[in-house]
């Protein structure tokens, strides 16, 4: 039987059968054939030593066992390691950030506990997924939407607590931004309720995000402060209707004034809904896009292009602009959308392309005008999430297909954080493919565009590959990081990263001799003195692994 | 509890199939509605029919040309139960393993008897 | 951002010369003894309406420059983008532009204790010169 580290065989038999009273002998997992379903399935260190493992796991069902279970941890110092839906994948999965941590899995408690209509809002439990929620709406013909990220399957809760993002419009993409109210499991066991849930018989918990006194829901999110038991999401009431159109730009140096006036026009609620950068000249797709371009094949480049596209340094030659211009394939393409009333989201366009038509030889097109709702069927002509409707279709990412006849093993997410500028873009282009051609890693090899799940910044994501091979694996962490490494010297850190990389990203964060992670420390010792939860995520650790992992 | 608790989900699901926009795949004879509930949940979204099922393109690119180029899981009549029970307990490629809390033993069982019927021996 | 060094390149018809540009003072400089040193960014801007300019200013956002155009009259870019900056902190400046553009800009830059320290002509084609120029 495998056992958590520091944890003596006699104590863990022991608190085993405290949990086997606690929650049931069924949901008490101990063999390796039931904690090898607790494996990252895109974990980089498949089958090494180094990948990180569970020495056991459990599956409460109520806010009340997991109390239990973490006083029985603190008891017997089994450090735990809670999950929602276990779907976290490129970033970590269901595996423990600390090996041979206990994974508490959340799965079963997958209570929907409120959808109000009038209000919009939701209060949900870890496990309900983005299906799950979905489906409890339309069942009840409620007219509110979800915001989902690509795969459907995640958690909710689990979602926003990792700070994740959708597409829907912009202040439901950020997740986490959008929830209002928590109820935690703080590691002494206490039930802490935070917002207005502090008040007994509260009124407004869904309703006013902030309470009163310091808002510490934020210490709640990627870190391990406590497990979240409950947490409330203001959705958005489903828009009468939805506009998608493009702004096509024939010049490089036209991303300039394409950023610039999509901050203009975004900040200004001109537009909310998912911006989306293209470059059809550089074959580069929009992320809206990616699935059908895995599902139809990418479009198909004349040889001359495809010629040009090669001789092209950072994106550009003026012969490859010269010829996007003959061909009509415009160097940039932003897609907008928008939601609301038709009469609204016309004047939306209209002022948005009054805006954009200070670039010379800016063209518009209006690529999709529909009248909402529209069914899941239908909603399969376009990329779902931006229409509310979760799917798995981004699932083709990386899966084989005829286009990508070697299917990885899964990837690894790199994701920072660059400013919202074009200067910025071709910047980030010059660093990381600099650096990861010196890496020997098959990232940034063409033009990168960054992606605009957040207002006000770019993500500048790509997936890292997992292979069957582990030097080729090894390298690729060891790239990886090195590339966090990169971006921090340039003031480009990550949002969000897998466990194996969290010391790396946040090492980054080093202002003043590191000063948040000695908050975070200090946190952490106050709030969990014996150490029992999470050890290691987002490189917090107990008093008693600071520097020893 | 988990008895009720998969009763629910069950009625939660059928109720789902009403609205459902998955390809109805293939028949559902009585005695498998079990398994199939199961596999609307947790399998359509990948493998029902089309390319837009990224599980579907994988295996019809895979086995294409050959007695598996549907690449119809739901279809296919060389899929012992044995083989869907390994899959969905430890998956392949970035189709990820599917713990107990998500697919318990007794659902599992449902699903590949629903995905063998078509098998011969099963 | 990172704040880096702004090594100015003139584009002539042959290449490129990069051009250290002088340190400019709180105070209006002494005619003798100016310093030389590499002199923050600002930005790079162009006149839309020509095709040389077009690919000057391509090749200033490749290198990672911001870059501003402008059809015609540089008024509105003025008092948007330049002015601003300039009232902030002095910041190297350079574009490629009309004769009559860049004396406009002359006269405005002094007033900020800027000067153009580098100008170099370019033929445009049938529309007149163009210049491009570095203010600093």
């Amino acid at each position: 039987m495998r056992v958590p580290p520091n944890v003596s065989a006699t104590d863990y038999a022991k608190a085993l059968g405290e949990f086997e009273q606690a929650i049931g002998r069924d949901w008490v997992f101990t063999s390796d054939e039931d904690l090898d379903l607790y494996r990252d399935a895109f974990s980089p260190f498949l089958n090494e030593p180094e990948e990180r493992i569970a020495s056991g796991a459990l599956a409460p069902v109520s806010t009340e066992q997991v109390q239990q279970i973490v006083r029985i941890a603190n008891k017997y110092r089994i450090p735990l390691y809670p999950i929602s839906t276990g779907k976290n994948l490129g970033y970590g999965g269901s595996a423990p950030a600390y090996s041979g941590s206990v994974v508490l899995d959340l799965k079963r408690m997958n209570r929907v506990i409120e959808v109000n209509e009038q209000h919009a809002f939701a209060l949900v439990e870890p496990g309900v997924s983005y299906f799950d929620l979905y489906h409890y709406i339309r069942e009840r013909k409620l007219k509110v939407w979800i915001d989902c990220p690509d795969p459907g399957w995640g958690s909710v809760m689990g979602n926003a607590l990792d700070r994740g993002g959708g597409y829907t419009t912009a202040n439901y993409r950020n997740h986490f931004d959008s929830h209002c109210g928590m109820e935690i499991v703080l590691p002494d066991g206490e039930l802490l309720r935070t917002g207005m849930g502090a008040i007994p018989n509260a009124q407004t918990w869904q309703q006013y995000k902030s309470g009163c006194g310091p808002w510490i829901d934020g210490i709640f999110s990627q870190s391990n402060y406590g497990i979240v038991t409950k947490m409330g999401f203001w959705l958005m009431p489903e828009p009468e209707a939805y506009l998608r159109g493009t702004v096509s730009v024939p010049r490089y140096h036209d991303l300039m004034p394409l950023v610039e006036t999509l901050n203009l026009v975004e900040n200004s609620r001109i537009t909310s809904g998912f911006p989306d950068l293209e470059s059809p000249l550089l074959g580069y797709p929009p992320v809206g896009q990616i699935q059908l371009w895995n599902e139809t094949g990418p479009p198909k480049l004349s040889p001359e292009h495809l010629d040009l596209l090669k001789g092209a340094k950072l994106g550009y030659s003026p012969e490859l602009e010269a010829y996007g211009v003959r061909a009509g394939l415009p160097y940039w393409r932003l897609w907008l959308s928008f939601h609301g009333p038709e009469e609204v989201i016309q004047a939306q366009w209209h002022a948005a392309q009054r805006h954009f038509a200070r670039i010379p030889d800016a063209k518009f097109t209006v690529i999709d005008q529909l009248k909402l709702p529209v069914d899941a069927q239908q909603a399969t002509k376009y990329h779902e999430p931006e229409l509310g409707v979760p799917s798995l279709r981004a699932f083709s990412i990386g899966a084989r297909t005829p286009w990508t006849p070697t299917p990885s093993k899964g990837h690894m997410w790199f994701s920072p954080i660059i400013p919202r500028t074009g200067e910025a873009i071709i910047e980030a282009n010059r660093v990381f493919s600099e650096a990861a051609k010196s890496l020997g890693m098959p990232l940034f090899t063409t033009f990168t565009l960054p992606a605009c799940f957040w207002e006000r910044a770019f993500i500048f994501i790509l997936a890292t590959p997992v292979t069957e091979d582990p030097a080729t694996n090894k390298r690729y962490r060891e790239g990886f990081k090195k590339l966090i490494e990169i971006g921090g010297q340039h003031g480009w850190g990550e949002y969000r990263t897998a466990p194996v990389f969290q010391h790396a990203v946040m090492d980054v964060y080093s202002f003043n001799n590191h000063a948040l992670q000695r908050f975070h420390a200090t946190l952490k010792d106050a709030i969990d003195p014996n150490g029992i939860l999470s050890a290691g995520r987002y490189d917090i650790w107990p008093k008693h692994l600071r520097g020893k992992t | 509890m988990r008895a009720q608790g998969f009763q629910c989900r069950l009625i939660g699901a059928l109720l789902i199939l009403g609205g459902t926009t998955h390809a109805a795949g293939a028949d559902s004879p009585p005695g498998y509605a079990a398994g199939r509930a199961v596999y609307e949940k947790w399998c359509a979204p990948c493998h029902d029919s089309g390319v837009i099922h990224p599980g579907t393109h994988a295996l019809m690119t895979k086995y294409a040309g050959g007695a598996r180029a549907s690449g119809l899981i739901t279809q296919w009549n060389d899929l012992p139960a044995s083989y869907v029970t390994f899959m969905v307990r430890h998956g392949m490629s970035v189709m990820p393993q599917f713990r107990k809390t998500e697919i318990s033993d007794s659902e599992l069982a449902a699903l590949a008897a629903y995905l063998a019927r078509n098998t011969p021996g099963h | 951002m990172n704040r880096r060094s702004f090594v100015l390149t003139g584009i002539t018809a042959a290449g490129t010369a990069a051009v250290a540009v002088p340190l400019p003072r709180a105070t209006p400089p002494q005619p003798a003894a100016v310093a030389t040193r590499r002199m923050r960014e600002f930005a790079f801007i162009f006149d839309q309406r020509f095709a040389a300019a077009h690919a000057l200013a391509n090749a200033m956002a490749w290198r990672g420059h911001k870059v501003f155009g402008y059809v015609g009259d540089i008024t509105a870019l003025w008092l948007r983008e330049i002015e601003p900056q300039w009232a902030r902190r002095a910041g190297a400046l350079a574009g490629i532009s009309t004769p009559a553009a860049l004396f406009c800009l002359e006269q405005l830059a002094a007033q900020h204790w800027l000067r153009v320290v580098t100008r170099h002509e370019q033929q445009a084609g049938g529309s007149g010169p163009l210049v491009s120029w570095v203010i600093a």
